[in-house]
């Protein structure tokens, strides 16, 4: 085993269990878990065995497995940001529909001052 | 000179309700209601949007309708707080008025005039048509870069679209709501008058930008962001 494969590999190893334990502790929910399960565990095949990575990479008319790894992780990082910015709009929509809540709330009505 | 005369005592300045918002204010905005006052306008609500500053102690010591935004959510936001706490009271006519001292008072009763005589729901004022003083150069190409690109996008032919000085009947707020929290909502708006069908003039107005005036609005850099929010609300929203 090369080091990159062993440093790399108990990167990955940490994440599963980091994640296994927010899921036992309720912080993490068992449809989210799966989906990063699948993708940690896509991550640590394509380190131990990266002459297969090449096998499915040249399926796709790529070269090299990392080349094909770099696609699809740019891909991903594309599509998590656009996710986040539709929540982060959406909890922006929320707090000044709470803070108008509030406001009209507590309104100072017009005194003869 | 009597016709002029007679129209404006058709105005009943009791069913005007003026519209602020005010942000970190605290320098203008007592001078800014004391001229309203002063003309007669005694229907007035702020909206304080989160100001850090005196703002709202300030506003509070005025016979006014005083809200507050316990943090900072922008101009869009702060004028649907505004318009929700008008419709509530049932003002039939709404003037939105800038607290920065750049809006001259004595343009709300040319601004009104049309929808009281008129047969019109939407009156803007107009810099362009009227005059502006002190306006800095870059503002005014990013300015009259937004009308060309507001006319195309929406099919109309106005002469100014981020004026903040404008007058409504009351019942087009009820098909009216402002998504936009910040400076984009002048771009709804338009886009809202134009696909609801309201009618709509633009009247001259006379704006006063100062050092003070000019620091405190929008950037110019805030343009990139309304172009794009435009697209995106007239394509895929």
């Amino acid at each position: 085993m090369l080091k990159y494969q062993v440093f790399f590999g108990i990167v990955v190893i940490l994440m599963i269990i980091r994640h296994s334990l927010l899921l036992k502790r309720g912080n993490l929910r068992l449809r989210k878990y799966i989906i990063f399960l699948t993708f940690w565990i896509a991550l640590l095949l394509a380190i131990m065995f990266p002459e297969e990575t090449n096998k499915i990479a040249r399926f796709f008319n790529i070269t090299r497995g990392a080349d094909f790894f770099i696609y699809i992780s740019i891909m991903v990082i594309f599509y998590i940001l656009f996710r986040l910015f539709e929540k982060m709009e959406k909890i922006e929509r929320d707090i000044t529909k709470i803070v108008r809540e509030i406001a009209l709330m507590n309104k100072d009505e017009k005194k003869d001052k | 000179m009597q016709g002029k005369e007679i129209s404006l005592s058709l105005i009943d300045k009791s069913k005007i309700v003026i519209l602020m918002t005010a942000y970190n204010e605290e320098k203008v905005v007592g001078a800014v209601i004391d001229g309203l006052l002063n003309r007669g306008y005694e229907n007035i609500v702020i909206v304080d949007d989160g100001s850090t500053d005196k703002t709202y102690e300030i506003v509070k010591k005025y016979p006014v309708f005083l809200l507050r935004h316990i943090v900072n959510r922008g101009k869009g936001a702060s004028l649907q707080t505004g318009t929700e706490f008008i419709l509530s009271k049932g003002f039939p006519v709404i003037v939105h008025f800038d607290a920065d001292g750049q809006h001259n008072p004595d343009d709300i009763e040319k601004l009104v005039e049309p929808i009281f005589i008129e047969n019109v729901d939407v009156v803007l004022g107009s810099r362009f048509l009227g005059s502006v003083k002190n306006l800095p150069i870059t503002r005014k190409i990013v300015l009259k870069m937004g009308i060309v690109f507001s006319n195309l996008l929406y099919g109309i032919k106005l002469t100014d679209v981020h004026n903040g000085l404008r007058a409504f009947k009351s019942y087009v707020f009820e098909k009216i709501y402002f998504t936009e929290d910040r400076f984009a909502y002048a771009s709804e708006l338009i886009e809202k008058i134009v696909k609801f069908g309201f009618r709509y003039k633009e009247v001259p107005v006379n704006i006063t930008y100062s050092e003070y005036s000019i620091k405190k609005g929008q950037k110019n850099i805030n343009a990139i962001n309304i172009f794009f929010k435009m697209i995106r609300r007239r394509f895929f929203a």
